[in-house]
């Protein structure tokens, strides 16, 4: 008789089991009205208005494919830049899962050493320009605000290709945090499928080979052949423009109703008279200032993704993003406003332009939630058609050496930090041409830190820091 | 006719045990995590170097040595012995490798500079590989051998899954 009490219970138990589970599985593969409510117009509504065109902007500095010990970088040029924009949405829709809620992320916090293992396996790593304030991030996807305080700045993020666990690296807190987050449905592994289906270069790390004289940002590709990279002709986006159209539509009046002064050096400096105005240089660097004051909000009132949003649409309004353009830096201001700061690059590799001594190659600064000074220099970019053969970065590093050397510094007092090929502008009487060269970020013992660039077809320095 | 107390117990029986057996086995036939082997002629290390297993067919040869060092990197595949007779095929359908040659398969050479590295890629395919590199300079010459071998994940993954569930008829009447 207890025999069969037992039975009943134990059956009883079972049944009320699979009904959990069942309902799980139904809730998994929800079907509206008849296990779950319909969705509430309200928050269907909410999502439209998250404002996704600033996240376009949010774009790696390096996107390195880990692979069972094999390393390479994926660009966004041409050729993989499809996969590239998928493998960023993947993070984008990790982030977007993570700010949403913290009670339902379970995570560990590792110490950052064990990067170099997580590397040793099948994942991706997006590594940000710039360490992201996780308040900034959140609110640029559209979160007014997050629970994740424990985490100070993203640095990179990390998606496995063959398991769910994702990485969020805080160098400043010295923090790895992993995430099994079951929630979010994946298509790394497809996604990894692909890149294999592409010849790629594999990568080592060289602060795996030698820890004093190499930082572990130290990231270059083993060539079997020759690497070759295009030549590439530009013209500044002024050219064959009226810069009186381009003057008027940033300070908003009729063209016959500017003011303006031409300078020696051909700049070209207009005023609407009273609060705006702007320079126009020959070599195509436009700034532009306005000394309207705002209407004075309420400290709560304009959050980050705002202030982005404002500079989107200002630069959208006057000439425009060139293409494969990305957040470089915001920096807040005293004023609640920021500054923002734009790159782009070309096949994947960034532009650097050192005649000018710009560095970020827009710039935008918001305070009381308009516009008060924008600075560009946008060059649109030709193939010529031709290839140039781009040197072994280690011939690079060697040529660096060599000139340290003849300059009586002492080898084992240089840290060599990053090293990267870039396209760089070069501005003659008659044209303005982009060659492909190596930067090697180089710090010394004493602290002082810069870049050497070099040609990158034949090696010769055109830029030192010291 | 098997009932179904007796076929509810072996499929336990062959869950517990795939389960346990195949973290086993991947673990017994474990692969090197990384991609790259490294030569140091910096240090006094071993000449041949224990033999490794990679996941991957891109290696990457790579190490340290001194400035103006020549170094010559030589890639050989294993060719098995021929088949002589349907008998001896009966025999053994493992390779034996200590009758078959080291084939030459091809070479590269560079010269170390100011950073002391040298990296050079590799492809491998299935079978054994073995891999020489020589270090000249005024010294005089040294040379360290690796033999590596191409396994693939996935291969190895199905392979293990056929062999243990392959027999098993889930086919429940």
């Amino acid at each position: 008789m207890k025999l069969e009490k037992l039975k009943t219970t134990i059956l009883i138990l079972l049944v009320l089991v699979s009904i959990v589970l069942t309902t799980r599985i139904w809730l998994d593969i929800s079907i509206e009205g008849i296990f779950i409510m319909p969705k509430d117009n309200v928050i269907k509504e909410e999502k439209k208005d998250v404002e996704f065109d600033s996240l376009a902007f949010i774009k790696p500095e390096k996107m390195i494919i880990n692979n069972n010990g094999k390393h390479t970088l994926l660009f966004n040029d041409s050729e993989k830049g499809a996969l590239y924009n998928r493998i960023l949405e993947e993070g984008m829709a990790f982030l977007g899962n993570l700010f949403s809620s913290k009670e339902s992320m379970s995570y560990d916090i590792l110490p950052i050493e064990n990067l170099n293992k997580i590397r040793q396996g099948s994942n991706v790593e997006i590594i940000l320009p710039f360490s992201f304030d996780v308040d900034i991030l959140a609110s640029i996807l559209g979160f007014d605000k997050t629970d994740w305080i424990d985490i100070k700045g993203v640095d990179s993020i990390i998606m496995s290709f063959d398991s769910n666990l994702h990485y969020i690296l805080d160098k400043k807190e010295g923090s790895l945090y992993e995430f099994n987050p079951i929630d979010l449905k994946s298509n790394m592994k497809f996604l990894l499928d692909m890149i294999n289906k592409f010849e790629t270069y594999s990568y080592v790390f060289l602060n795996e080979l030698d820890s004093e004289k190499f930082s572990d940002d130290v990231f270059i590709p083993a060539y079997s052949s020759s690497f070759k990279l295009p030549r590439v002709s530009v013209t500044s986006e002024i050219q064959d423009k009226d810069l009186k159209d381009i003057a008027a539509s940033f300070l908003n009046i009729e063209a016959g109703s500017l003011r303006s002064i031409v300078e020696p050096n051909g700049t070209v400096i207009y005023s609407d008279g009273s609060e705006k105005g702007m320079k126009i240089n020959k070599d195509g660097l436009i700034e532009y200032v306005s000394y309207t004051s705002g209407i004075i909000l309420k400290k709560s009132i304009l959050s980050i993704n705002d202030l982005v949003d404002i500079a989107t649409g200002f630069i959208e309004d006057h000439l425009g993003f060139p293409y494969d353009t990305y957040i470089s830096s915001i920096e807040k201001t005293d004023n609640d406003g920021c500054i923002i700061k734009y790159n782009y690059r070309y096949e994947g590799l960034p532009i650097i332009n050192d005649n000018l001594g710009l560095k970020d190659l827009v710039e935008i600064e918001i305070a009381e939630g308009k516009v008060k000074k924008y600075k560009r220099l946008i060059r649109h970019i030709k193939e010529t058609g031709e290839l140039k053969d781009i040197k072994n970065p280690l011939s690079i590093i060697d040529i660096l050496y060599k000139r340290l050397h003849d300059k009586n510094m002492n080898l084992d007092e240089i840290k060599i930090m990053d090293a990267y090929l870039a396209y760089m502008e070069f501005d003659t009487e008659k044209d303005i041409f982009m060659l492909p060269v190596w930067v090697l970020d180089v710090i010394t013992y004493e602290g002082n830190r810069g870049k050497y660039i070099m040609n990158a077809e034949t090696g010769v320095i055109l830029s030192e820091p010291y | 006719m098997v009932n179904n107390k007796g076929f509810v117990k072996i499929l336990i029986i062959v869950l517990v045990l795939s389960m346990i057996i195949l973290p086993l086995i991947s673990a017994v036939v474990s692969a090197d995590d990384d991609n790259k082997i490294v030569f140091n002629f910096l240090e006094d290390t071993e000449d041949i170097l224990e033999p490794k297993i990679f996941y991957n067919k891109d290696i990457t040869i790579t190490g340290r040595a001194l400035e103006n060092t020549t170094i010559n990197i030589n890639k050989y595949w294993y060719r098995l012995p021929r088949k002589k007779s349907i008998i001896s095929k009966e025999k053994s359908q493992e390779p034996d490798y200590d009758l078959g040659k080291w084939i030459f398969s091809c070479g590269f050479s560079e010269i170390v500079g100011a950073s002391q590295i040298f990296i050079v890629p590799v492809r491998i395919n299935m079978g054994k590989y073995k891999i020489e590199v020589t270090a000249i300079n005024n010294n005089g010459e040294i040379t360290k051998e690796i033999v590596v071998e191409y396994n693939d994940k996935e291969q190895i993954n199905k392979e293990f899954r056929t062999r243990i569930f392959g027999d098993l008829d889930l086919n429940i009447e």
